[in-house]
């Protein structure tokens, strides 16, 4: 464990090195300004800032074009101690910028600003006009609203469009997001933990048993609260990590252990002799049981954690993306509280809500929640036997291997759209596509006329983060696409689309230049 | 809309450096510090270090001192040039402040297209470009030259 966690910050470390001055982007790769307009009409511009470039604060402007009393106000940004400068706020990462005001209609923004690549180099001020109606929000809800345990997914059309509203919206969404992953089967392994506590040994009615569902519930999700600060610091790494087949493998074998139990294998609980001693400790305390019960708590994270794992790694990968250690807390912690409210209820009502078994139903249920938690084994461990599956391929892809590759295959498609499928075996929305969306009659028309590429980067070899880098992203799934000019088209697809969506992008994308 | 925008200007800038690559370095003019047309041409005739940078970049202005205490140490022997991509004003300033010894220019659009012509495509500073004593472009390079670097290409050349 210590020396995986020492290979994390290896890896942490040298993605943090300095950007070779001959990969440099141009500018409007590093820095790309989008114009969002909110619900109400009120306007936002989101600046991209690529890995391994800042913005400089107080060089960035954002002006109504007609003249109107739009206001931008500027978040804080980091500080970064310049050797010409000295102390400078700079923007490392994506930053929404809020205008103030609704604008009258038609208006554009012109947005300029300079910054610098860490490798030593720095662009010439850019100015771009923004035009409204480019873009529109898409909510939260898109996140996690189909990517839950029923599986299969429709994220928005564009990957940073998920959230923008204040941190306090999109802090309250993940609460609503919890209490609906609540209400999936991820759950049922913690039943008989919060029943078990509810109406376990020194039960002394209704008010010590909310306390400790409380308790219980806090431990749960400050343990997911230090998950989003990993998150937020370690950027996307985290994310990418918990996709790797070993982590999976370690999750399902754990899910089989419990099931296991579940079937009477073994009893799942402390030896006795600790078990007595803890008791008489807790029993000292003024909390009661409030130690051993908190201590349950956290370790249930672990055991809900794989289970929620996909939503879970979207919302960390956005997490890690905008870097805000507050945030990432924050919104996780909120998930967790969601995650635990029906525990909560459960709690407050007391043994009065949970139905008197008998010893034969009750191990009939446990039976029950046996085969549930072996089927969850299999479904979480699906990335790693998914591919396995006899299944033809639908689609023929070019691979490649290095930035140089791909540019060279782009530079030779000449006249041709160009579609680059970033792709992992253990990429579990890759194999979906891969199964369900490229065998359609009309995809694979289409697709027809595109020069197709393919990154495969389940090695994660120097190269493939090269290449990840390059494009700025995190990790599988991501479809990248070059219009029929030979330029990177900004619209990307991140995560899954069924055959009728991924159609209408590729339309789309043919349409262009 | 932005997009026929983003069209025109890919177009306006593609032009722009044909127009400057049209001919070589050494047939541009650009403006001096006192705002008077230079011919670069009057650079020619020995080794050349062309600097591009301006007063926003902070690398820039780290590595000026030293190309300055080098232009002195090959006073004779290779011309310096610093081309700035930034306001005459600011240019001035920072000259006088950092005793500048070698000729600078100033430009914006048009020294930006003969950055570009010079093979800078995506337009990052600083930006070395070196020339040997027969006007061929030796090496170019983008990014903080160190002096040692700079140096040691500076010895190469006749």
């Amino acid at each position: 464990m210590v020396r995986l966690l020492f290979g994390l910050l290896l890896a942490m470390l040298t993605s943090l090195s300095h950007a070779d001055p001959a990969s440099l982007l141009p500018p409007e790769k590093a820095f790309q300004a989008r114009l969002v307009m909110n619900e109400d009409g009120g306007y936002a511009v989101h600046f991209n800032v690529a890995p391994g470039y800042y913005l400089y604060r107080d060089r960035m402007s954002l002006t109504p074009e007609p003249v109107s009393a739009l206001k931008a106000t500027l978040p804080k940004g980091e500080m970064k101690d310049d050797p010409s400068f000295g102390r400078v706020e700079v923007f490392k990462h994506d930053v929404v910028v809020p205008l103030q005001g609704i604008p009258p209609a038609g208006t554009a923004i012109r947005a300029r600003f300079q910054g610098c690549a860490d490798a030593g180099v720095c662009y010439p001020p850019q100015t771009v006009l923004l035009h409204p109606g480019d873009e529109r929000e898409s909510g939260v809800a898109a996140l996690f609203g189909t990517t839950g345990a029923a599986g299969g997914n429709v994220p928005g059309p564009d990957d940073e469009g998920y959230f923008s509203g204040s941190k306090a919206a999109t802090i309250a969404l993940f609460f609503v997001a919890g209490i609906g992953l609540a209400l999936t089967a991820c759950m049922y392994p913690l039943l008989p933990i919060i029943s078990g506590i509810v109406l376990g040994p020194g039960r002394t009615g209704r008010g010590k048993a909310l306390w400790l569902s409380a308790v219980y519930v806090q431990g749960l999700a400050l343990t997911y609260m230090l998950v989003g600060v990993a998150a937020a610091l370690t950027g996307t790494l985290l994310t990418v990590w918990l996709q790797q087949p070993v982590v999976i493998g370690a999750f399902a074998l754990f899910f089989v252990a419990m099931a296991v139990s579940m079937f009477g294998g073994y009893q799942l609980q402390l030896p006795g002799s600790w078990q007595s001693r803890l008791n008489d400790v807790a029993n000292r305390l003024p909390g009661g049981h409030a130690g051993p019960v908190f201590l349950m708590g956290a370790l249930s994270a672990l055991i809900v954690g794989p289970c929620v794992a996909p939503p879970l790694a979207a919302a960390l990968a956005y997490l890690g993306q905008q870097g805000d250690v507050a945030l990432g807390g924050g919104a996780l912690y909120a998930l967790a509280l969601g995650i635990g409210t029906p525990l909560l209820v459960i709690g407050a009502a007391g043994s009065a809500v949970l139905p008197r078994l008998t010893g034969k139903t009750m191990s009939r249920m446990k039976m029950l929640f046996g085969v549930v938690l072996l089927g969850m084994a299999v479904w979480i461990a699906r990335p790693l036997w998914q591919g396995w599956l006899p299944g033809e391929h639908a689609v023929s892809f070019e691979p490649v291997r290095t930035v140089a590759e791909l540019q060279d295959k782009v530079a030779s498609a000449r006249g041709k759209p160009v579609i680059v499928d970033f792709y992992a075996d253990w990429c579990v929305s890759c194999i979906e596509f891969e199964r369900e969306t490229l065998p359609d009659p009309r995809i694979k028309a289409k697709l027809d006329g595109f020069v197709r590429l393919r990154a495969d980067v389940t090695g994660n070899t120097a190269d493939d983060a090269a290449l990840l880098k390059h494009f700025g992203l995190y990790g599988p799934p991501a479809l990248l696409f070059y219009g029929t000019d030979g330029q990177l088209v900004r619209e990307r697809v991140i995560g899954f689309q069924n055959a009728d969506a991924f159609l209408a992008t590729l339309n789309r994308i043919e349409g262009r230049p | 809309m932005t997009r026929l925008h983003a069209r025109l200007a890919a177009a306006t800038l593609a032009f722009i450096s044909l127009t400057a690559s049209a001919g070589s370095f050494f047939d541009a003019e650009l403006k001096d510090l006192s705002g008077k047309p230079q011919k670069l041409a009057t650079l020619q005739g020995k080794p050349l270090v062309v600097n591009y940078w301006a007063t926003w970049c902070s690398p820039c202005r780290e590595e000026i001192p030293e190309f300055v205490t080098l232009s002195k140490k090959y006073a004779g022997k290779v011309n310096f040039v610093g081309i700035a991509i930034d306001d005459a004003k600011s240019v001035g300033d920072f000259a006088k402040q950092y005793k500048i010894s070698y000729p600078t220019l100033i430009g914006e659009a048009d020294a930006m297209a003969l950055m570009k012509a010079e093979g800078n495509a995506i337009g990052g500073l600083p930006y070395t470009a070196i020339y040997d004593g027969q006007g061929r472009r030796v090496t170019t390079h983008t990014g903080r030259l160190s002096a040692a670097q700079l140096e040691s290409t500076l010895k190469t050349l006749k």
